[in-house]
């Protein structure tokens, strides 16, 4: 057996400094792991079993081995669109992988995430991830939730050298040293951001230098040598699970095939000869010859026994995928929310205790402090939230209770904390991200929005980021147009996001309290108008289930739907209607995501009447949502059309003659009332046509009658014949066909399996075609200049 | 499209209102409309008072056009099949009369021609004897529990007539007839009347309907259905 010759020479050639031979074997077999299942997924993707497109590894195993050989199972990798390597390097199962890039029952993601979105809790996976740069700050709040757990298990994030140019980058390494993370930040620089030179796009492409700017070490290495690697992160890891803080190690790599399948290996942007020098670095290739002629510690009988190992290990996978069933269409509505919604302890019955009145601040801070008291593992950031008691003083004595471990002041870095934020909470932490103005959400929208919301249902209900997006909300005396917008039908837009728009203190503190303890992540926005109202609180433990709404005071005769701020103004408009004999049902829904449809429609079933006053824009905004539902659920219950009074569209004017004409108040909804009762709602006028009608464009001329040529499917055009099938690769979304510009052989030609045959080209580049077996050239189907269909067959080749 | 339907000017009703009339059975021409464009509105609907009918010299022009437009149907059910069926299951000791499955079959009808009812589970009523029962749930009700309820309310006294319902069903006592023409019920868009034969093999069934609440081409589609449905029995069982 060829180990045991490699082991019998162990104590005579091994150099007396390397590490356990076990540990150098291991590296190696990764590797080659991740290179076999690589070139597996290619031919997979040219064939079109892979639906999508793959951005594959070959090249830069060496790092993603050399990194994860020091990690366990509880600490986590976040990784990139290259991130298969990763995955496999973490410990995922191979079969299981691929079943997720064909999109599988079986995936590791059930189907749902596929090659860009690879999540495998069992294993410290945090996500391939489509976004550059958004799995940085993740790594932050992983390390930190795990410290404040308790535990020494860090956050490693990889990410490419594009993403050293990306904001993401620098705020999650700033707020990461500053904060001492457990975290370490492992950069690929293969050279190009997709097709861009990293030398063209910045004047310091030594990215490891970067790392001084926010006082930690930054080391690059050869991220070709896996030892190198290994040796790097090794330091990197003890310092991280020492305590003493994050490290940007830089591997300097180069994947040896193009960005994604289908893009040209060399020709844009890239030259053979740049090809030809890092294909001699072969880190597989480098690493054998260590092991065998350096180390001394195993043969190439040794070497080729693992490489045939690792062979079957990926033909199994590669059955495994293709035998594993398709996804269950009728599961597509499932894992977009935890399932209940609410918490228990939003809906364990509790009896109406003591009240106190309470200023909304407080009562809201109360929340937190005892949802803080009860759940060690809630961590709290925002900008100035710590000991200075937060903008609004809203977080006033949080600091001094809970200390600064667990009261974070951030940077203004909302999208590196919000990112640490969507990590930590993930990975059993729980996490309030305030930041400040509902306006400055936006900042950070890719993490709200591309990671929090879409975790639960990328992961097929394995992840989730139950997290607390906190934001002071809405118009209130002259913010101005950078901080007055409350947003909430944008934030409802998005499935996965639970939105509160509470209107009095002991609704704030009630959905806060549940927020902390629900299962996805919660939007809360405040209105900043009502901080300074008082109201009736439940003391001690109050929650408010999401979804259902409150009936803030029984009417007759319409029904108005407020949230918000709004609930005060439409109250105020129902006092003033009663004395003329008109009785208002004010509905107040608390969360517009979930919307208590059912309660709006009760009481138009009531009423026959609705209008819906809402702080937020009209367009495709909660007026139109809510009317449309009651024409779905309840039309034959309407007397009248609905009507709806949403803020003027405009930004927020800083003049407040001009903000008052902006906003809905009093008297415009006590007259809204009167219109929808007399049958005859306002009619707004938000769509803008006013313009284009004054001014008609003058007539489209008509479009060409260009017949759309689809592409026939590529089985059509394979000839039933008993020959090897060539066909035109599967490869760029963007590219559906190509043009045969040359035959390099002739019918009767002998072929070699990779010998090059045809070139085709295509929009985006010439495409070499080579032969998929060792055979004689029996049929050239499509002549020169003939257009081929991707995956459609060009000729055949007999054995 | 026939030209006479595109030129008459659409009625604007609200739809409460439409569903107000419909269930009272008022035809929305008679109503005269308070909201914008003489839009009919609920409280037109409930503040409507019959005006009362000339003596004299009736206005044949008004007369017309406030008359009820009848459209009515007739069509011969076989019912061997149900009859096998009923003795079938009667000696299994599960004894049901036709009363029963006519029921469950309007019920049936109402949720596959959903034009006539708007809404899947418009009650139905039954014709006794100078009083109706209104059954809300037929569609969803078991057999049996139609059955006991009906047995109780055959039993009690109460009439239903005040009730909303969207046909009422009356199984005349008469064998071997054919009936061709009988009034609606106060708040009936449509009414079934049912004559079974002295041998049992077949009925003979009568849909009258008015067409301001249920137009004639629906009402036709609904006793097809409800033929067909008595003509292949088993599905109601199930």
């Amino acid at each position: 057996m060829a180990i045991s010759v490699a082991r019998a020479r162990e104590d005579s050639r091994g150099a007396p400094n390397l590490p356990d031979r076990k540990i150098l074997l291991d590296l190696f077999e990764r590797m080659v792991l991740l290179r076999r299942f690589e070139s597996i997924a290619q031919i997979a993707c040219r064939k079109g079993e892979t639906p999508g497109f793959l951005h594959l590894y070959i090249g830069e195993e060496a790092t993603g081995v050399g990194v994860c050989a020091h990690l366990r199972p509880t600490d986590w990798v976040t990784s990139t669109h290259r991130g298969h390597g990763h995955a496999l390097a973490k410990g995922a199962n191979p079969g299981r992988v691929m079943a997720e890039l064909f999109g599988k029952a079986d995936g590791i993601c059930g189907g749902r995430g596929g090659t860009m979105h690879l999540y495998d809790r069992s294993v410290g996976l945090f996500g391939t991830n489509g976004i550059v740069a958004a799995g940085i700050g993740h790594a932050v709040g992983i390390g930190m939730g795990a410290r404040q757990q308790g535990r020494d298990d860090i956050g490693v994030a990889f990410f490419g050298d594009g993403a050293a140019n990306h904001g993401g980058f620098h705020e999650a390494l700033n707020f990461a040293a500053v904060q001492r993370a457990p975290a370490v930040f492992v950069c690929e620089n293969n050279l190009y951001a997709t097709a861009t030179p990293l030398s063209s796009v910045t004047l310091n492409p030594e990215i490891a230098t970067k790392a001084a700017s926010y006082g930690l070490p930054g080391v690059a290495v050869d991220g070709n040598d896996v030892f190198a690697v290994w040796l790097a992160m090794k330091e990197a890891t003890e310092r991280a699970r020492a305590g003493k803080g994050p490290t940007l190690i830089e591997a300097k790599t180069y994947r040896t095939v193009g960005h994604h399948e289908g893009d040209p290996v060399i020709g844009t942007y890239r030259t053979q000869e740049e090809l030809d020098a890092w294909i001699k670095r072969d880190p597989i290739d480098m690493f054998r010859k260590k092991l065998v002629e350096d180390y001394g510690i195993a043969d190439a009988e040794a070497l080729a026994a693992i490489e045939s190992r690792i062979e079957r290990v990926v033909e199994e996978a590669l059955a495994f995928a293709r035998n594993s069933p398709e996804p269950d269409p009728a599961t597509v509505r499932l894992h977009v929310f935890a399932d209940p919604i609410n918490p228990p302890a939003a809906l364990a019955w509790r009896a109406v205790g003591e009240m106190r009145t309470q200023g909304w601040l407080e009562a809201v801070r109360d929340g937190i402090a005892e949802e803080m008291r009860a759940n060690p593992a809630i961590l709290y950031f925002g900008e100035g939230t710590g000991e200075r008691g937060g903008s609004f003083a809203h977080t006033k004595n949080l600091w001094q209770e809970f200390g600064a471990e667990r009261m974070v002041d951030t940077p203004i870095s909302e999208q590196g904390f919000t990112a640490a934020a969507v990590g930590a909470s993930a990975t059993g932490a729980r996490t309030v991200s305030d930041l400040m103005f509902a306006d400055f959400a936006f900042e950070t929208a890719g993490q709200i929005f591309l990671q929090a919301a879409k975790l639960r249902y990328m992961t097929s209900g394995l992840m989730s980021a139950p997290m607390v997006v906190r934001v002071g909300a809405g118009a209130l005396r002259s913010s101005g147009p950078h901080h007055s917008g409350i947003y909430h039908p944008v934030f409802a837009h998005m499935p996965g996001l639970i939105v509160c728009v509470p209107s009095t203190p002991a609704d704030a503190k009630g959905l806060m309290k549940t927020a902390l303890r629900a299962g996805d992540p919660v939007i809360m926005l405040e209105p900043k108008a009502l901080f300074a109202s008082k109201g009736e609180v439940p003391v001690g433990e109050h929650y408010v289930p999401f979804g259902v709404a409150r009936i803030a005071r029984a009417g007759t005769d319409i029904t108005i739907v407020a949230a918000g701020q709004m609930v005060q103004r439409a109250l105020e408009a129902a006092a003033a209607l009663a004395a003329e004999g008109i009785e208002a049902e004010v509905i107040d829904p608390r969360t517009i995501m979930p919307l208590d449809i059912d309660t709006i429609v009760a009481s138009v079933r009531k009423t026959h009447h609705l209008l819906i006053v809402d702080e937020a824009w009209a367009m495709c905004g909660l007026g139109g949502e809510i009317a449309q539902a009651i024409n779905e659920l309840a039309f034959d219950e309407l007397d009248a059309p609905p009507g709806r009074l949403h803020t003027a569209p405009t930004s927020h004017p800083f003049a407040p003659v001009l903000e008052r004409a902006m906003l809905v108040d009093t008297a415009r909804i006590v007259q809204g009332v009167r219109d929808v009762i007399s049958g005859k709602p306002p009619v707004p006028d938000h769509w803008y046509t006013v313009g284009l009608k004054s001014a008609a464009p003058a007539k489209p001329a008509p479009v060409p009658a260009k017949v759309a040529q689809a592409a026939p499917p590529a089985q059509a055009l394979a000839a039933a014949s008993d020959d090897e099938p060539i066909t035109m690769p599967f490869g760029d979304l963007t590219v559906s066909e190509g043009t045969v510009v040359k035959w390099l052989k002739a019918v009767g030609d002998v072929v070699k399996e990779g010998e090059l045959i045809a070139e085709i080209e295509t929009d985006k580049a010439v495409v070499e075609i080579e032969a998929p077996i060792s055979g004689t050239l029996s049929a050239i189907d499509q002549p020169v200049g003939a257009v081929v269909p991707m995956g459609g067959r060009i000729g055949g080749i007999k054995k | 499209m026939n030209m006479a339907v595109a030129q008459t000017p659409r009625l604007a009703v609200s739809p409460y209102a439409r569903r107000l009339a419909r269930e009272r059975a008022l035809p929305l021409e008679t109503l005269r409309g308070s909201g914008p464009g003489g839009r009919i509105l609920a409280a037109d609907v409930l503040g409507f008072v019959p005006a009362a009918a000339p003596v004299n010299l009736p206005d044949i022009v008004a007369s017309s056009v406030a008359a009820p437009r009848i459209a009515a149907f007739a069509a011969s059910v076989a019912l061997t099949a149900l009859r096998d069926l009923l003795a079938a299951l009667e000696s299994t000791g599960r004894a049901f009369d036709i009363d029963d499955v006519l029921l469950r079959a309007a019920g049936r009808v109402c949720v596959e021609i959903p034009d006539a009812a708007k809404v899947g589970d418009m009650p139905l009523a039954l014709e006794l004897a100078g009083r109706q029962v209104v059954f809300a749930t037929v569609p969803e009700m078991p057999l049996t529990s139609l059955r006991t309820t009906r047995l109780a309310a055959l039993a009690d006294s109460r009439d239903d007539a005040e009730m909303p319902a969207l046909l009422s069903i009356r199984l005349l006592p008469a064998s071997d007839i054919r009936p061709l023409m009988l009034p609606l019920l106060p708040g009936r868009a449509m009414r079934l009347a049912v004559s079974i034969s002295t041998a049992g093999d077949h009925a003979e069934c009568l849909l009258t309907a008015d067409t301001a609440s249920v137009d004639e081409i629906t009402a036709a589609a609904w006793l097809a259905a409800l033929k067909s449905a008595i003509e292949h029995p088993l599905r109601l069982f199930v």
